[in-house]
């Protein structure tokens, strides 16, 4: 809580991923492949619902993230300077989650799309109006586009940023302003026909113009909780001398923020549905409260909410690494079962040829699960980790550089 | 922090007053008489206020059959005012209380005003809802057993219009109360200048005895820091209540879960508009450009043009789920809003709140007054008609074509809009007499004098420096005691 301006950063140790690190990380990406596999052979629509949920997931850890790096260029943020490097890194996930989710849809659509089947179209007079966004060119192509138009900035933004380390031009700062502004606005639009087309489409006939926002809600919370359990684990290996206890209290302030704006976001859309009580909207949530599905229901409320909103309340709370931790893990969690929830009660009515108002069995937890998340998480630790050691993790010549390294609240 | 802001960041202040300066500055147009102008001023919007309210007194004793409404169109002009009142209340709670959160320190030169317009903004809004009521005598106490013949009859407590009447109610409030917890530094301020009993009076009793030592800063810092938590929520439920009101029903075009999101950012779009209306006249008439620069304003267009368009991506969210759904209601409803009859309505609100927000992409256009000026008053009447399409257009044609219908108000509508217009800029002139209308002590520590480390010390203890500088300038001024209420407590 020292008032004196510090005359300079601590310097920078070199980080590279420790290899024992590095070899898990791999032999879970394996195993988890295995146990994929193993779920794809033994219950098709199973497996595939997982590749979409874990492959999904990281899309949105890795876009969440960008969000964040974009916000903080943009609104020329002082204070997470020492931080950024790990939001930058944490995006550039984009690429190999374009290939994961395109991979999982293309090869398990039937499973998991009842438009993609063209006999179930003919039949399916909705699902025919819909046609012209819900067919696999606007669905491969859009998805392109969209998560590819994401990597591209981002990784402009990171190579205004790592120039700056050498030449340590202010152009760079002033061209991630205009980057993360632009975006900012192709996020803001991409991310609703994203989150229809992967997400909203399990169950075709469902629409809920809330639905993008839910979606970014809920990504720009668990990205927040990733980059927190990144910076804890690289400050607790000396990586990040310049990283204090206040900045580790914004990012548990941002967690807490957001993950209250999901809450608001979920109980909103939930309380609009319930209130107007119209069919074609009330199946969504009338199959996640079968008796099956409804605790899980309720334990995301607990998850992504209850937790982070009173164990984060108490200031202290935030600056402790001890708490910080278990409710970024709670937040982790809590986000897969958000995706889970939205795909899995969709995909197993389809699978039991149910319209969305037959019961289904579930929920499904176990080694398919398990192994989906690993596999993609596995590569995912692995890219983020040794796009971490490719520059330093002080971006030493930002011009907003003191006033984080000063950051005092 | 501020010994170490990176020389990117502008000043906050400009030509670098000294503190007693900025006191002087902010305090002389409440210090001296009013001149011509404000007197002028204010007996026009006065006039626009009285005739105003002779409108709405006739209005309660004939009845609301004066207005234009009919049994399709239910809600007109009333709620469409309603609305827009309560967007308007939300600049003022969002800058002091979500960018305090933000540590975002230009807020401290325009946050009273803002809050100030706040208030006047709420209580133009309250207005509407009670008229509407007809006989608002039964109506304001709606929460408790409705008198008549058959016994007590209860209000609803499921419906969004109850809820609506907590939330503004709770807003109004607390944002009452961090408006004066925030003035009192600045009423002791007052209070000390005074030169007349009356004065000293008045002020020293709303300064609550406020003597400017640590421990009343302490406790002022603890209660503001406290207040902005509370208030952050209460900046989104408002605009979340009022978008139940529509959204909870079964109507196409008002049931649609987006609208608690999309109405909170048009709510905070119009409020920011409307603060800009109103400061690009004000830090000229009392010469207060110093305090008030171009940089706050550019500040505020960017805030303009991240909600401008988030409300434009909602009104194309709605476009495409309307079309995705395959319901042929929510379809029709919204290609009659860009084909109808209406549809000019609809396109004065597209072009003002998304099109032409975009001329502030470049810096010229967003760091000039006439371009901001104007464009404050476009995007107010771009959301003033949102919430005319919205409710008009909406009901207009619903789902019995033999009850369609059209929509013309009356003069009654319309002097009760312009009454309330009135209204709002009376309250506003009043304050820039009787109040500080910028935050004194908060400006003096973001100004660069305050910020100056001693002489010998160059880069050392930053902020107790200011403190003892803010001490020695003002020492006949206790109150104005350059605390930097923001950098405290997180």
């Amino acid at each position: 809580m020292s008032a004196h301006a510090p005359s300079g950063p601590a310097p920078q140790p070199d980080f590279h991923l420790p290899a024992p690190i590095r070899n898990a990380a791999l032999a879970c990406a394996v195993l988890g492949a295995a146990a994929f596999g193993y779920g794809v052979m033994s219950e098709a629509w199973r497996g595939w619902s997982n590749g979409l949920i874990s492959a999904y997931y990281f899309v949105s850890i890795g876009v969440g993230a960008a969000f964040v790096l974009a916000v903080m260029h943009v609104t020329k943020a002082g204070w997470g300077i020492v931080v950024r490097r790990v939001p930058e890194a944490l995006a550039t996930w984009l690429p190999l989650g374009l290939v994961t989710l395109g991979a999982v849809t293309y090869f398990g659509m039937h499973h998991l799309y009842e438009w993609s089947n063209a006999e179930t179209v003919a039949h399916d007079h909705l699902l025919q109006h819909k046609q012209p966004l819900l067919n696999p060119a606007a669905f491969f192509g859009g998805m392109v586009f969209m998560i590819g138009g994401w990597a591209a900035l981002v990784f402009a933004m990171r190579r205004h940023s790592i120039a700056q380390d050498t030449d340590g031009d202010e152009k760079h700062t002033h061209a991630n302003v205009r980057l993360g502004g632009i975006f900012l606005v192709f996020f803001g639009l991409t991310i609703t026909f994203g989150a229809l087309q992967w997400l909203m489409s399990t169950e075709p006939h469902w629409f809920s113009t809330m639905f993008g926002v839910y979606q970014f809600a809920g990504a720009h919370v668990a990205a927040s909780a990733v980059i927190v359990l990144f910076t804890i684990g690289l400050q607790r290996g000396g990586f990040l001398p310049n990283v204090n206890d206040n900045h580790l209290h914004d990012l548990g302030k941002m967690m807490f923020a957001f993950s209250t704006f999901w809450a608001y976001i979920w109980v909103m859309q939930y309380l609009l549905i319930w209130y107007a009580n119209i069919p074609e909207e009330t199946g969504h949530y009338l199959a996640r409260w079968e008796p099956d599905w409804v605790k899980l229901w309720g334990l995301n409320a607990v998850l992504n909410f209850v937790v982070p909103f009173f164990v984060l309340l108490p200031r202290p709370n935030k600056r402790n690494p001890k708490v910080l931790v278990p409710v970024a893990c709670t937040i982790v969690v809590g986000h897969w079962l958000d995706i889970y929830l939205q795909v899995m009660p969709a995909t197993a009515h389809l699978a039991h040829h149910g319209s969305p108002e037959t019961v289904s069995h579930g929920p499904y937890l176990g080694v398919p699960e398990l192994g989906a998340f690993l596999m993609v998480g596995g590569l995912f630790v692995v890219v983020v980790g040794s796009m971490l050691g490719r520059a330093s993790l002080l971006p030493g010549r930002d011009p907003y550089l003191m006033e984080s390294l000063a950051h005092d609240q | 922090m501020s010994a170490t802001a990176s020389h990117l960041r502008e000043p906050l202040v400009l030509g670098s007053p000294s503190l007693h300066d900025i006191t002087e500055q902010v305090l002389a147009p409440m210090e001296r008489k009013p001149s011509m102008l404000w007197y002028a001023v204010t007996a026009a919007t006065g006039l626009v206020a009285l005739s105003g309210i002779a409108t709405i007194s006739w209005q309660l004793y004939e009845g609301i059959g004066t207005w234009g409404l009919n049994k399709t169109i239910g809600w007109g002009f009333d709620i469409t005012n309603f609305v827009f009142w309560i967007g308007i209340g939300h600049a003022g709670t969002l800058i002091s209380a979500i960018l305090f959160l933000f540590r975002q320190k230009w807020r401290t030169s325009i946050n009273r005003s803002a809050e100030a317009m706040t208030l006047f903004a709420v209580l133009c809004a309250a207005m509407f809802p009670l008229i509407h009521m007809g006989r608002p005598w039964f109506g304001a106490v709606w929460f408790v057993p409705y008198p008549n013949l058959r016994g007590p009859l209860w209000t609803n407590f499921r419906s969004p219009l109850v809820w609506d009447m907590f939330a503004i109610s709770t807003y109004f409030t607390i944002s009452a109360v961090f408006w004066f917890i925030g003035l009192i530094p600045d009423l002791a301020t007052v209070r000390d200048r005074a030169k007349t009993k009356l004065r000293r009076t008045i002020y020293g009793t709303l300064s609550l005895g406020w003597s400017g030592s640590n421990k009343h800063w302490s406790h002022y810092e603890t209660v503001y820091m406290c207040l902005a938590g509370l208030s952050t929520p209460l900046v989104l439920s408002v605009h979340t209540i009022v978008s139940t009101d529509f959204a909870t029903s079964v109507i196409p075009g008002w049931h649609t879960t987006i609208f608690p999101p999309y109405f909170v950012a048009g709510a905070i779009f119009s409020g920011f508009a409307m603060v800009m209306t109103l400061l690009i006249i004000a830090r000229k008439v009392l010469q207060i450009e110093h305090l008030i620069t171009i940089k706050h304003l550019e500040n505020m267009c960017l805030i303009i043009t991240a909600t401008g368009m988030m409300v434009g991506l909602a009104y194309a969210t709605e476009f495409l789920m309307a079309w995705y759904s395959g319901s042929n209601y929510e379809g029709f409803t919204f290609v009659n809003r860009a084909t109808g009859p209406m549809s000019w309505a609809y396109w004065i609100m597209v072009s003002c709140n998304v099109i032409s927000p975009q001329v502030f992409w470049f810096k010229k256009m967003r760091t000039s007054i006439p371009v901001m000026f104007v464009m404050s008053i476009v995007v107010n009447i771009g959301m003033w008609f949102e919430r005319f399409v919205i409710i008009v257009t909406s009901l207009h044609r619903d789902y019995l074509p033999s009850s369609w219908a059209m929509y013309s108000p009356t003069w009654v509508e319309y002097m009760t809009l312009l009454g309330s217009f009135g209204i709002f800029f009376t309250l506003f002139l009043l304050f820039t007499r009787v109040l500080p209308t910028i935050a004194i002590a908060e400006v003096k520590a973001v100004s660069g004098w305050a910020q100056k480390p001693a002489h010998g010390h160059a880069d050392g203890s930053a902020r107790a420096e200011a403190g003892a500088h803010a001490h020695a300038a003002a020492d006949h001024d206790a109150s104005a005691l350059a605390k930097e209420p923001e950098a405290v407590h997180a």
